[in-house]
Order: structure tokens, then sequence, then C-alpha cells
């Protein structure tokens, strides 16, 4: 593959490892969704981005256009986006009870308080 | 009506069963819950008569395959109805609908749960209907949602972050699901499992990009099955979810997801062979998630932590079916073995959280020793009790109850020596965890026997009853049963299995006796000072969140270096 | 000590994956044409739309598409639960309120012609970019911005939590109730049922599409109402 292309599924990888880096490390629970929807949004770029590839229009077949891209995964990262944001949105409605039960958003000290009660 | 009707109607119905609860926010108030209640029960039980009206579809070992919406071209979502996915749904219908019932008398009466337990119902007959890589995720992820809904609305603020944590392993999961979706599409241009596995057979063949691949979308689907290692979200997903949730949890969520697996192991070219290192993981997790469960205190999670053992039990056999395909003779002895101890387990577990789970609650005590006496405190225990100890009994695997005949089978269908110790230590363990389940039954120490006025008890309304008591009756029929199920099985497949699986011979039943002196001693031994001091070592290890995730990729890990080893030794792949 | 371990895991966690990723990702093969020869020689034939994706999320794998309004469902139900619970614990903090009369008339006055914006890619979606999904997206973020627009004097429904809800019910039912027409009539699941009432193919297409913009335009703007506002309504 060329420079270009290496370069650029090397930036999407380094977006990819930030989201899970949040999810896994950063003890905040804001901070692990937002690095749930970067994940997502990651993937969605390598998707569409490795699909355009393939040729040089918008598959909208308007008279005489020939050569587009792929569509399918286009479509497919409609389904993905969607699914990711109301993954995140449910994520966060639990972060907010959360916070307001206990106080704060950090996961350890919300797991010593809540196993504290049993 | 069509044969599609019949196909679909498990999936269908439920889905517009929830829709018609969805709109009964507008219907006057008095009104609303019964139509909910009818809808549930009319969509439920209508499944189970469509999914009824399959089997002469299946029967005999036959298939049906075609693309949803009769699409041409190479886009359209596939889909298969055979013999093994029918009687997984099948088996998932029946708890779906026994939990249901048990829900009208104690669980949560929200229209938002009846709405999400039915779309639940819905995604399980979806995910074990699709013969795509896309489909498959999307009703994996309608699968998780509606699981962490469910586990949030336990009363406790731990089903919270239990429900969040399960949550956010999951979602990272499924990320790398697609992922591994996105390289076979790569190499292959198509999601369908059939294609996909014809492309990569004659055209592409196996690069490290399709092993990679493969290995993201197995692990990424067998840890909703918390398989060892990528077990850490289930003991507080099980054990902080209502009850009725826990049954559906333990009972079929942790189990659909291994069918699931199943039909991309058999259509995919070296995928199959990743069973025979779930069968090791299986066997060891039989004998870890019993022990930590012997160490809990808390009785929602000792039952929690043995789901944990008990998959592993069935993984063993599954594990070891899958890599062996299904072409060869003994696949079907050991899907039949693995298929009938989930049954049986999917019985005992859902009664003894629907059961202990009510105790708890009326006692508002979670702390096993603190349940001391409960047959004098409960008076919906008191009635249920015999009931109980079939459930009981099951996990102990005591002779002439379905337990037994479970592990009966599924140790005459294994292969190795090694894990039919291992299984046999998880069973001497599962005996102390019966006598330590017990604990209820017995009287109170007489330092707290003081003028205590019993709690107001939360009553065992009669849907509850009627459903603990009919998987009791389950159990005890299922025992001597277990033949005629083999014979059902045989005809289902369209193959005997009764040549690998006979009777008990009279060394097995001297080991038996030998598990439950073993198992008793155990006990009596874990009542001492060291023995208590040994297990609250265990009970609190450390667990962390991190752990989760290092325990996904190391997995992964682990599987791509399988997979390697396989594809470049000599030996040729099938 | 628990940081350390904590840190272990966290990076060969990161490790394993970005080993595994790169060997995954970096890859010589082309990338296969099979799904863009195939929708761009039948598609159009088939479903009517000249919009490839459309065609595929409406037609060949609707199937899909239904799973996904079901997660949107999903989604602002369990959202809704949640915040719904009043937490005994904690008072609630006052949200401080930093409307500003610029904000409001702006966003006020933006509001409606974001929705027409809406309204039109939800429309058109079979035949330039766009579609339910893109066009529910820019009608949710019009409910924001009238929501943002104005608090005292609600004057459109489109603000109201119940009338989203009520919408939402109606156009999920009606999704459900399309899809199973396509097994009524023979068609399949999801099939395109057009043909059978002597329309072109592409109405069911546009049906589909507006039918599934109203329901992630209710849908999410619901979500947003209920974080933006933080009470049941």
């Amino acid at each position: 593959m060329n420079h270009d292309t290496f370069f650029e599924l090397l930036f999407i990888i380094l977006i990819f490892l930030t989201g899970l880096w949040a999810v896994i490390f950063d003890p905040n629970l804001v901070k692990k969704v937002f690095g749930l929807s970067v994940l997502n949004s990651s993937v969605v770029i390598l998707f569409i981005l490795e699909g355009s590839r393939l040729g040089e229009n918008t598959p909208i077949l308007e008279d005489g256009i020939k050569n587009v891209v792929d569509p399918l995964p286009q479509a497919l990262m409609l389904t993905a986006i969607v699914i990711g944001v109301c993954v995140s949105a449910f994520a966060l409605a639990l972060s907010k009870h959360l916070y307001h039960t206990t106080g704060t958003f950090n996961i350890h000290e919300i797991r010593r308080k809540v196993h504290d009660d049993n | 009506m069509t044969t599609e009707w019949i196909i679909f109607a498990p999936v269908a119905l439920p889905l517009f069963g929830a829709s018609i609860n969805l709109t009964t926010k507008m219907m006057p108030e008095k009104a609303a819950p019964l139509v909910q209640r009818l809808t549930a029960f009319v969509s439920l039980g209508l499944s189970l008569f469509f999914l009824i009206l399959q089997y002469p579809l299946v029967v005999g070992g036959r298939e049906l395959a075609g693309i949803i919406g009769n699409w041409s071209g190479p886009l359209g979502i596939a889909w298969r109805l055979d013999a093994l996915s029918w009687a997984a749904t099948v088996l998932g219908f029946i708890i779906l609908l026994l939990s249901w019932l048990y829900s009208l008398g104690k669980g949560p009466s929200s229209s938002t749960f009846s709405i999400v337990y039915l779309i639940q119902a819905a995604a399980v007959a979806a995910v074990l209907l699709t013969n795509d890589l896309f489909n498959l995720f999307v009703t994996l992820e309608i699968l998780g949602i509606t699981s962490y809904i469910l586990i949030a609305m336990g009363k406790k603020e731990a089903a919270k972050l239990a429900s969040l944590t399960y949550l956010l392993i999951s979602g990272t999961a499924m990320i790398f699901f697609l992922m591994g979706v996105y390289g076979l599409y790569r190499l292959t241009g198509s999601l369908s499992l059939p294609v996909i596995a014809q492309n990569l057979t004659q055209g592409a063949g196996i690069s490290p990009p399709v092993i990679v691949s493969i290995s993201f979308i197995i692990t990424s689907v067998i840890m909703r099955s918390a398989l060892l290692p990528l077990y850490g979200w289930l003991p507080e997903a099980h054990a902080q979810a209502p009850h009725a949730v826990s049954a559906i949890l333990s009972g079929i969520m942790v189990k659909t997801p291994l069918f699931a697996f199943t039909r991309i192991a058999l259509a995919l070219p070296l995928a199959g062979q990743s069973g025979s290192l779930l069968s090791w993981a299986g066997s060891l997790a039989a004998v870890v998630g019993n022990v930590i469960a012997f160490s809990q205190t808390d009785i929602k999670r000792v039952l929690a932590y043995t789901t944990i053992a008990q998959i592993g039990f069935i993984v063993s056999a599954w594990g070891n079916a899958v890599s062996l395909g299904a072409n060869h003779p003994r696949f079907y002895a050991l899907i039949t073995a693995a298929l009938i101890y989930a049954l049986i387990h999917a019985l005992y577990k859902s009664q003894l959280f629907m059961g202990y789970g009510h105790l708890a609650d009326a006692l508002k005590e979670r702390q096993l020793n603190a349940m001391r006496g409960g047959l004098e405190r409960s008076l919906g225990f008191r009635t249920m009790f015999l009931f109980m100890l079939a459930g009981l009994f099951s996990l102990a695997g005591l002779p002439g109850l379905a337990g037994y005949s479970g592990k009966i089978l599924l140790n005459q269908a294994l292969d190795t020596e090694l894990k039919s110790v291992l299984l046999f230590v998880s069973g001497v363990i599962s005996v102390a965890l019966a006598f330590k389940l017990t604990t209820p039954f017995w009287p109170r120490p007489r330092s707290s026997l003081s003028a205590e006025v019993g709690p107001q008890e939360p009553s065992l309304r009669f849907y509850s009853r009627i459903v603990i008591m009919v998987l009791g009756l389950g159990l005890i029929l299922l025992g001597p049963g277990v033949d005629n199920l083999l014979g059902f099985f045989s005809t289902l497949w369209g193959r005997s299995v009764w040549g690998e699986l006979k009777h008990p011979s009279f060394e097995e039943i001297l080991k038996t006796v030998f598990s439950f002196l073993a198992g008793f001693g155990i006990f009596m031994l874990s009542q001492t000072q060291h023995g208590q001091r040994l297990l609250t070592l265990i009970r609190e290890r450390p667990k962390s969140f991190e752990g989760l995730f290092a325990a996904f990729f190391m997995g992964t890990l682990l599987l791509t270096l399988f997979f390697w080893f396989q594809t470049s030794s000599p030996q040729q792949f099938r | 000590m628990n940081k350390i371990w904590s840190f272990i895991w966290s990076f060969s966690s990161v490790l394993i994956a970005a080993l595994l990723i790169a060997f995954l990702i970096f890859d010589q093969a082309p990338w296969p044409s099979s799904s863009r020869d195939y929708t761009e020689a039948s598609s159009v034939q088939d479903t009517g739309a000249i919009n490839l994706v459309s065609s595929i999320y409406l037609g060949y794998r609707a199937y899909d598409t239904l799973g996904e309004t079901i997660v949107l469902l999903l989604g602002v139900l369990g959202t809704l639960g949640i915040l719904q619970i009043k937490s005994n614990n904690e008072p609630t903090r006052q949200i401080q309120k930093r409307r500003t009369e610029f904000l409001k008339v702006a966003s006020g006055k933006l509001g409606p012609i974001v929705l027409v914006f809406g309204l039109y890619v939800m429309l058109f979606g079979h035949v330039s970019p766009g579609g339910g999904f893109q066009g529910g997206v820019v009608i949710a973020s019009g409910i924001v911005f009238l929501a943002m627009g104005t608090r005292e004097a609600v004057y459109s429904p489109l603000v109201n939590g119940g009338f989203l809800k009520k919408l939402e019910s109606l156009t999920f039912f009606l999704i459900v109730l399309s899809a199973l027409l396509g097994l009524i009539v023979n068609v399949g699941f999801f099939g395109n049922i057009a043909p059978l009432v002597n329309i072109k193919p592409v109405y069911f297409i546009v049906m589909l599409n507006v039918l599934i913009g109203l329901k992630v335009g209710s849908s999410l703007g619901l979500l947003c109402l209920v974080f933006l506002w933080d009470e049941a309504t």
C-alpha cells in the first residue's frame, strides 16, 4: 500500500487506541463513555474510508455516474452509529444516576461505596 | 400461512407485542396493565406454539435457509433454521415464559419491564435464526442493551454499577467484533456466513488478518457466555438483577451466544478448532467457578458463581463437539449431552434464583448465615421448600433427579481423563455448595432468638408459586425421564445418540457416592476456623475493572496464537 | 499498589489490542467490489432508489434497520427509566440557567429552519445523500434548538416530551407493521410491498424513510430533552 494509506490507517489506529485507553484506564465514568464513543467513531471512519478507495463518485446513480464507492460499509455504519449513540446515552444516564447517589464519578470510589452498603 | 410465517413468528410476535405494549400509555389507566399482561402472555405463548409447529421442519436433522425479504444478489441477510437452533430457541422461550410468569407475582411490573422483556425474547429468537455476521452484530447488541436495562432494574445501587460495567466491557467487545467483520468482509466481499466460508476455503485462504478477525469475533461472542477467563462481569450482573431477570440471565442469556458461536465455528474453516481450547477453559471454569461460589456469603452471588461453573461444564462437552465438526460420529452425542445439561441447569438455576430470591426479600437479608431458620420465618419459603429441594439436589447431582442424569451424560461424553477429573472435583464442590445452601433450613442459633417480630413478608404470589412448583416437578421428572429425552433428540438429529450414551455403570455410581461423602467432608471442613479464613481469602481477592479488559485481550491473543500454530503445523485444518 | 496493577492491566490490554489491530488492518488485498458492482447494476430495478445506500438499508438489509429502530427505542426507554428514579440522597443541584436572550432568540428562530432542512433530507433520501436516519438526526437537533430557544412559553408540541413519546410509539408500531406486511402478502419478511398495490417500489422506500426519520427524530429529540431539562416529561 502506498505512503498515504499507511499514515491514514495509522492515524485511525491511534484514535482507536486513545478511545480504548480511556475506557479501560480512566477512572472517571463520563470519560469512559467518551472513550466508547471515540472507539465507535474510529471504527466508522475505518469502514467508510477503506470502502471509499474502491471508486470515485458518491453512490447516487444520477445520469451517467459510474465507478461509485462501495455503498455497503456506509449502510452498515449508519446502523453502527445509531447503536453506539444509544448505548452511550444509556451509559451516561447510569453515570448520572450513580453520581447523584454516591457523589462521585470515580469508578473505584463508587465500587467501594456501593459494596459497603451490602 | 406460509412457512416463513412459522419460522419468523418467534421474532415477529414478541416484537409486535412490545409495540402494542408501547402504545398502552395512550390507553386509560385501568386497562393498561391488563393489556400489557395479556399481550405479553399471548406473544410468548403463541411464539412457543409456533416453535412447536416448526418441529416437522427440522426433525431428522433437516435445515432450512434463505434470504430475509427474498432479495436476490449478494447483499441480503441470510437466515437459517436447523435442529440445533430450534432446540435452543425452544429452551429459551420456555424459560422466558416461566420467568415472565414469575415476574407477574414478584418481579418488576413497570411497562418498561414488559416492553424490554419482550424485545429480549425477540432478540433471542433473532440471534438463533441469523446466518449473517452484521445481523448477528445487531441482534447481539439488542440482546445486550435489553440485558443492561433489565439488570439496572435491580433495587440496589450496585445494580446500576453492575449494569454499567457489563455495558462497558460488552460494548468494547462488540467494537472488536465489528473489527472482525471488517477483516472478513474486506477479504471475502460478503457478510453472509456460508459465502464467507466458501470464499475462505476456495479463494483467499487463511492469512493473518483472517486469523485475527476470527479470533476477535469468537472472543467477543464467548465473552457474553462468561467462559473463563472472561467471566468477570457476570457475578455482579446476575447477583444484583431482579430475581426474574437473574433467572433468564443464567438460564438463557449466557447460553444463546454459545449457539451463535457454534454457527460461526461450524461454518468457517479453522474457527471450529477453537473448540478444543474452549473445552479446556470450560473444565477449568467448572472448578474455579464452584470454588469461588463456595467462598461467597451473599446468596445470589453464590448462585451467580455456580452459573460460571455450570457454563464451564457445558462448554467442556460443547467445545469438544465443535472441534470435532458436525460430521464426526461423536458430535451429536456430545451436543446432546451438553444440551440436556443446559436444559437441566436452566431449570434448577431459575428455580433457585426465584426461591432464594423470595426468601431474601422476605427476610430482608442476603447473607446466607443470617438466613438460618428460614423455614419458620418465611411462610412462602415453607410452602415451597419441598420443590426447592428438587432444585438443590439437582445442583448436587443426587441420583434420581435431573442433575444427576445431566452430569452422567456429560461425563460419558468427554474425551480426556484430565477433564473428567476436573469435572469430578467440580462435582464434589457442588455437593459442598448444596450443603451450604441448606443453611436456611437450619434452626436459628440460640443467640438470635430474641423477641424478633418477623418483618412484613412480601407474599409469594400465586404465579410465582406455580412457576417454582413447575420447575421442581420438571426436575423430578427429568431424572428418570432423561431416556425419553435422549430418544427425542435422536429423532431430532436424525441419528441415534444411544450408542454413545449408556446407563451408568457400577463404577460411576461408586464415584457418585464418593463425591457425596467428599463434598460433605469439604463442607464440614469449611466450617472450621482455618476453612473460614481460606474462604475469606478467596472471597476478598482483588477484582478490578481493568482486569476484565485484560482478560478479554489475553483471551483473544491466546486464541490468535492457537490458530496460528494450528495453521503453521503440517496437519491439515479440515 | 492497586494503581500499579490497574496501569499494568490497562497498558497490556492496549498493547495487545494495538498489535492485533495492526495485523488486521495493514493488508495489501484490494477492497472487494462485489457489493458495489451488484448495486450499481440492479438497485434501481430492485428497489427504485438511485441512492445506493438507501437501497441497501431500506431494501436488501431492511431487517438490520428494524433492529436499529429497536435499539433506539431501547435507548430511550432505558435512559428515561433510569433518569426518572428519584434519588433521595443528594439534592439535585440547581442547574445554572445560562440561557441568554441572544441564545434564546437565535436558536429559537433557527429551530424551524433546521426542522425544514431535516424534513428535506428525510424526504429526498432516495435521490440525494440523506435518508431516514440523517433526516431524523437533523430533526432532533432542530428540536433541541427549539427547546433551547424557549422554555417558559412552550409553543410547539415538538418540545413536549409527552408528544414525542407518543410519536415514537406510533412510528415504531408502524415500522413493525410494515415489516410484517411483507410476510402477510408473501414477499418475505420486510419485503417490498409496493408492487402489489400498483405503485412504484420507490414509494415504499420513501414511506420507510419518513417513518424512520420521524422515529429517529422523536427518539433522539426526547433523549436530548430529558438530559437538557433533567425531568421526566
